[in-house]
């Protein structure tokens, strides 16, 4: 699964990874997170260990790639991918930014699209609303791409503990720039989309949630896809099995082929193979759902 | 229901707001309204568009005009995240309008324009709000056909492009009467805004007589960018920006193009049942008699073949027309207070009236 966070300059997306992994490291209800890179682990938890005292991380000033696992009792469940860009490239021409070109491509591939904006500039800046638009013009492009399964966008509102949403309209300004998006979204089977706010600072909100979300979707497309591939191994067996005669098999044997009975042996093997590959997600996957079906409900 | 691409032209004079409305069109639609996104596939274009936005934004500094060379964008007209339709665009300096081809002054883009305008679907006119308040303050007469409006010279194009489209075999494009600046209309008629507009749209037949010609549908569009006023409008207040109408053309052009692709499917609906009943009749004749069903067993195999294949037709068609429908419904939702004016006769609400 790939996921890329998208976000202007500042909108706190470095912040948000390096707290986010910290806190799936320690665990939540028998989940966790593991880097493939020692040294992704090491810096992560060294900026939110900073974070915790005030001090926050500097912004990316280049792509990063991150591997990562998500974990469940200890155990490694589902690998996948986690971009990180300088917010700067969302403003620069694909013809002069090798960074540029690289992040429309990576969109276009993206599972998960992770939104990044700054509640606290959304309210108390109109140029707030002009940013919004040019992120949601690249997310409306990056879903244009085909994709096998439920793309992901969820949309962070950071920096929340910044606003008083409790003051007239302040809600309505911070979330209507993203209305049109996220409705758009809603309508849509193939794609899932969500607001969450979020606060990365020293009393982190809501920061687990974004990143299990796009995992739990990214986990039942896999599961689909599985499924759906010892489905058509089964069928294809079936067939294969109505074919299946003492004469296919001496004739097969005699001219060196497969018989039809050896090609439903193949089939029922391959299909046994993506069996074992399945069964391990399906109990995180339920617990995933359920630990989140308690969680949005508290957001909500 | 498949997406198809549409052509869309711009015709008016210099200054008459051509490339400010699509900067308001782009800037409304990006970030979707009603449903409704518009996108430029190139996301380079995409970030001069918004540059060019924020600029105006921030300092109140209008678009530049047009250069010589023509800027083509190609967009996504989306309703939530599913394409509706592609459009061609391009923006051509004003003067690439109103100058002759064959005029030794001329540039490229003036026969650039003169093809482009054979392969569009959609044409928009462009009337500067300005002149058409002091149209109106003169009390709307029928002979203007000189003057800063060139409307006589950019109803010779459409006139000349719904022709030659028409003996193409082409449907001809859809016309948008696109009235920019309406904000000037009150000060420069001396009347209220919403008066001058209505005073505007029901003398229209005096001053652009091809939008009310036999063949031609057209959407009369007020827009503005914001209340500016009269007045230097190199730069303008900021503060005073208030985009209005400037998605509607677009969702116009595309309920045009569905019309004509329902006119198309339906004509093909009705060709695929007539062979599906002479080849039923066929079927029949073939089976008929005793031992026709064994001599003839090929022929009649061939015939239930094509047969199966004409009902897969007429299911997938019917299904077409079913969603474009539907979608059309979904679209003169977004138009029903706006004119539309089909063969002369205005429309309301879908329906002539």
């Amino acid at each position: 699964m790939n996921i890329v966070m998208l976000g202007h300059n500042a909108a706190g997306k470095t912040t948000y990874v390096s707290l986010m992994y910290a806190r799936m490291y320690e665990g939540i209800e028998g989940f966790g997170l593991r880097a493939s890179a020692v040294d992704d682990h090491r810096v992560f938890i060294a900026a939110a260990e900073g974070i915790r005292w005030g001090r926050y991380p500097q912004p990316s000033d280049h792509r990063a790639v991150f591997d990562l696992v998500l974990q469940h009792g200890g155990r490694d469940v589902y690998p996948f991918t986690w971009r990180d860009y300088r917010g700067g490239a969302l403003n620069e021409h694909v013809r002069d930014s090798p960074q540029a070109a690289e992040l429309h491509e990576d969109l276009k591939a993206a599972d998960a699209i992770l939104v990044f904006a700054d509640a606290h500039r959304l309210a108390t800046d109109a140029r707030g609303d002009r940013e919004a638009r040019r992120i949601i013009s690249h997310v409306q492009r990056a879903l244009d791409a085909p994709r096998t399964g439920n793309a992901v966008v969820l949309v962070l509102l950071t920096k929340c503990d910044l606003v008083d949403f409790g003051r007239a309209s302040v809600g309505e300004r911070v979330t209507a720039p993203f209305g049109e998006l996220l409705n758009a979204t809603d309508s849509d089977e193939k794609v899932v989309g969500g607001l969450i706010p979020v606060a990365c600072g020293p009393r982190p909100r809501n920061i687990e949630l974004p990143v299990l979300l796009c995992l739990y979707y990214g986990l039942t497309n896999r599961v689909t896809a599985l499924q759906s591939m010892i489905d058509n191994h089964m069928r294809d067996a079936r067939d294969r099995a109505e074919h299946d005669t003492l004469l296919n098999r001496w004739i097969s044997r005699a001219v060196g082929e497969q018989s039809h009975a050896d090609r439903v042996n193949a089939l029922w093997h391959a299909a046994k193979q993506e069996y074992d590959r399945l069964t391990p997600l399906l109990d995180p996957a339920r617990q995933l759902k359920r630990y989140l079906d308690r969680a949005m409900g508290a957001v909500s | 229901m498949g997406v198809s691409k549409i052509t869309v032209t711009m015709l008016g004079p210099s200054h008459s707001g051509k490339t400010t409305f699509m900067y308001g069109m782009y800037a409304t639609l990006s970030a979707g309204i009603e449903g409704y996104f518009l996108n430029a596939k190139d996301p380079d274009k995409d970030l001069d568009l918004m540059d060019n936005w924020d600029l105006l934004c921030d300092e109140g500094q209008l678009p530049p005009p047009t250069a010589d060379v023509p800027i083509s964008y190609e967009f996504v007209f989306k309703h939530g995240v599913r394409s509706l339709v592609d459009i061609d665009w391009m923006d051509f300096r004003g003067g690439a309008t109103v100058e002759r081809a064959g005029a030794p002054e001329s540039l490229s883009d003036v026969v650039k324009l003169r093809e482009r305008l054979k392969e569009s679907d959609s044409i928009y006119l462009v009337l500067d709000g300005r002149y058409v308040g002091e149209w109106i303050k003169d009390g709307a007469p029928a002979t203007v056909t000189r003057g800063p409006m060139k409307v006589s010279h950019l109803s010779n194009h459409i006139s000349r492009t719904v022709e030659e489209r028409i003996n193409a075999g082409l449907p001809a494009p859809s016309l948008v009467v696109l009235i920019t600046k309406i904000d000037v209309l009150a000060e420069i008629t001396g009347m209220p805004k919403k008066d001058a507009i209505f005073r505007a749209m029901d003398n229209l037949q005096n001053l652009v007589p091809i939008a009310f010609s036999e063949g031609v549908t057209t959407l009369i569009c007020p827009v503005q960018l914001g209340d500016f006023g009269i007045g230097d409008h190199r730069k303008v207040d900021p503060a005073k920006l208030d985009v209005r109408y400037m998605h509607k053309p677009i969702i116009f052009s595309l309920l045009y193009d569905i019309n004509c692709r329902i006119a198309r499917d339906s004509r093909r609906l009705e060709e695929l049942r007539a062979r599906g009943q002479a080849t039923e009749g066929e079927l029949e004749q073939l089976r008929a008699g005793f031992w026709n069903g064994f001599f003839k067993r090929s022929q009649i195999a061939e015939r239930i073949d094509g047969l199966g294949g004409i009902r897969a037709a007429v299911e997938e068609v019917s299904q077409e027309l079913e969603t474009a429908r539907t979608r059309v419904d979904q679209l003169w939702k977004e138009l029903n207070t706006l004119r539309i004016v089909e063969d002369g006769k205005i429309r309301e609400n879908g329906k002539s009236r």
